[in-house]
């Protein structure tokens, strides 16, 4: 067995002060080691609140997950960089590994190792207001990585980017994670982003969300996100998920 | 730079000079105002006092050494209620930050003490406290505890929601979140705040010094209006609008120093 995290009937309910709001209504699905996997659907169909469960931030209402490992790491990044703009690049990656009381000499080497690996090296005294949005997203993934996920989940991580740069960022990343073979769980609103980056991308549907499919994706000369996008397969893709989207404008 | 730029640039000079040329002018025009219709009897000499006057009791007031007593007196209690009420504030933030139901509880009454004029509660305040230094540093935190602490409150409830999330994800407790996110990020919401604070504890030790008191510029300004020496409350006024700008200045320097460090 293969699987690193399997989601069993997950359910969600918000209870406000008026009402009770169902966001999920049933997830299930597995995750195998070292593939990337991306939620897609509709904005407000319970996507985040996923996350947030598997994150152990939030709780379930129902249903469970289990990862076949134990006491796993989680790597989390969200929509915006969140640096703290008081602590310089370097600080703030060591952020993580503070929380954990695993700031270790070794550590902070590996974190250094990163920035150089990923060209940030002369950034590291910077402050977050110094660097571009999309370096703020690499140093985000990387104190993400200090910690040595076992798990990475990416909600909709480029979407404060400009066109451009997420290109180019979700192009770095999908790089950075296979290189440190990371098992990601990723959401995106984005479908084409979705087809060129994933090893499978599971549909949802509206809330409250269930699994409405799951796309093994197989493209023929598969290599980079933005290469990627120019595979034969990549168009037929598009239109089922488009489909199952039952987007209306 | 362009010609155009330099013309640009030296108009906006110039009119910052005249800026400040116009305010000089209005200030000496009033004193001196004030001076030759006070000479010339045109208004009572004995109800407003005049420039001369009361620049001759400030220079007594140095020369018998008393000015600096008061000026002490009021500074000491100023800086001393200013930093008491901010660390109270602090704390106080903190824990109606951390106990969301205490926070709701007690709202209505931290708006009704807000609303409060509150130096109706001058009588009862100088029976509890004693008519002494304590009452007066009790009315000033009066003024400026409740602004602290829902400045300081306020701020820790505008911390980006998900760096909370971000903390949380790698474990983080209370106290973490709280040391590591909360408190820095406030840093600079409690800066922006010194200001205003520093203001309302001088009105609440002004007020204080009026209701008890033996030293201190209040103290001077009421005393003046018993006897009825309109110079002596002029001098303590003209003394505590220079104090006042002073302190101002102190702090406004100190928060510019204190944001720099990011
Ligand atoms: N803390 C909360 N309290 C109440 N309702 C919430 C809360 N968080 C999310 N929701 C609701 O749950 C639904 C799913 O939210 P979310 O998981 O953020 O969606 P997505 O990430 O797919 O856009 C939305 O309708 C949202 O309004
Ligand atoms: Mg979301």
């Amino acid at each position: 067995m293969n699987n690193l995290l399997d989601i069993h009937e997950i359910k969600k309910n918000y209870i406000t002060d008026k009402e009770e709001i169902e966001a999920i209504k049933s997830i299930s699905f597995s995750v195998k080691k070292g593939e990337i996997i991306t939620l897609v659907g509709s904005s407000g169909c319970g996507k985040s609140s996923l996350l947030s469960i598997i994150a152990g931030i939030d709780h379930a209402t129902n249903g469970s997950f289990q990862f076949h490992k134990e006491n796993p790491i989680i790597g989390y990044m969200l929509q915006n960089d969140a640096l703290f703009p008081w602590l310089t690049i370097y600080q703030n990656a060591l952020l993580g590994l503070k929380i954990q009381k695993k700031n270790t000499k070794e550590n902070q080497e590996y974190v250094k190792k990163l920035f150089k690996t990923y060209n940030l090296e002369e950034f590291m005294n910077k402050y977050p207001k110094e660097l571009s949005g999309g370096m703020k997203q690499r140093v985000a993934l990387i104190r993400t990585l200090a910690i040595k996920p076992d798990i990475l989940l990416l909600d909709e991580p480029f979407s404060a980017l400009d066109y451009q740069s997420r290109l180019a960022v979700s192009d770095d990343v999908f790089k950075i994670i296979k290189r440190e073979k990371i098992t990601t769980i990723m959401v995106s609103h984005d479908i084409a982003e979705a087809i060129s980056m994933s090893d499978r991308i599971v549909v949802l549907s509206k809330r409250p969300c269930y699994v409405k499919k799951i796309y093994d994706i197989y493209l023929t000369n598969k290599q980079n996100p933005i290469e990627n996008r120019k595979a034969k397969e990549f168009a037929d893709y598009y239109n089922k998920i488009w489909k199952d989207l039952d987007i209306f404008v | 730079m362009s010609e155009e730029a330099k013309k640009i640039i030296k108009k906006k000079k110039q009119k910052k000079y005249f800026i400040i040329f116009a305010q000089l002018f209005i200030v000496i025009t009033f004193f001196i105002g004030w001076e030759i219709l006070a000479k010339a009897k045109v208004i009572n000499p004995f109800i407003f006092s005049s420039p001369s006057r009361i620049l001759k009791t400030i220079y007594e007031l140095i020369l018998s050494g008393e000015l600096w007593i008061h000026i002490y007196t009021t500074l000491y209690e100023t800086i001393l209620a200013f930093i008491i009420g901010i660390s109270c504030g602090f704390i106080i933030a903190i824990l109606l930050y951390e106990f969301p139901t205490l926070a709701k509880i007690i709202d209505p009454f931290l708006t009704m003490i807000n609303s409060l004029p509150k130096v109706a509660l001058g009588p009862i305040i100088i029976i509890w406290a004693g008519a002494n230094t304590n009452s007066i540093i009790v009315m000033a935190l009066l003024i400026n505890l409740i602004v602290s602490i829902l400045n300081i409150y306020n701020g820790f409830l505008g911390v980006d929601e998900t760096k909370i999330k971000l903390l949380k994800s790698f474990g983080a407790n209370k106290i973490q979140i709280l040391k590591h996110l909360i408190i820095p990020e406030s840093k600079r919401t409690i800066i922006s705040s010194l200001k205003i604070n520093i203001s309302m504890t001088l009105i609440g030790v002004i007020m204080g010094e009026f209701l008890v008191s033996k030293k201190g510029i209040g103290y001077l300004i009421i005393y003046g209006t018993q006897v009825f020496n309109l110079t002596l409350v002029m001098a303590g006024i003209l003394v505590l609008i220079v104090l006042s700008f002073l302190i101002y200045e102190v702090v406004s320097f100190i928060e510019k120093k204190l944001s720099t460090d990011r």
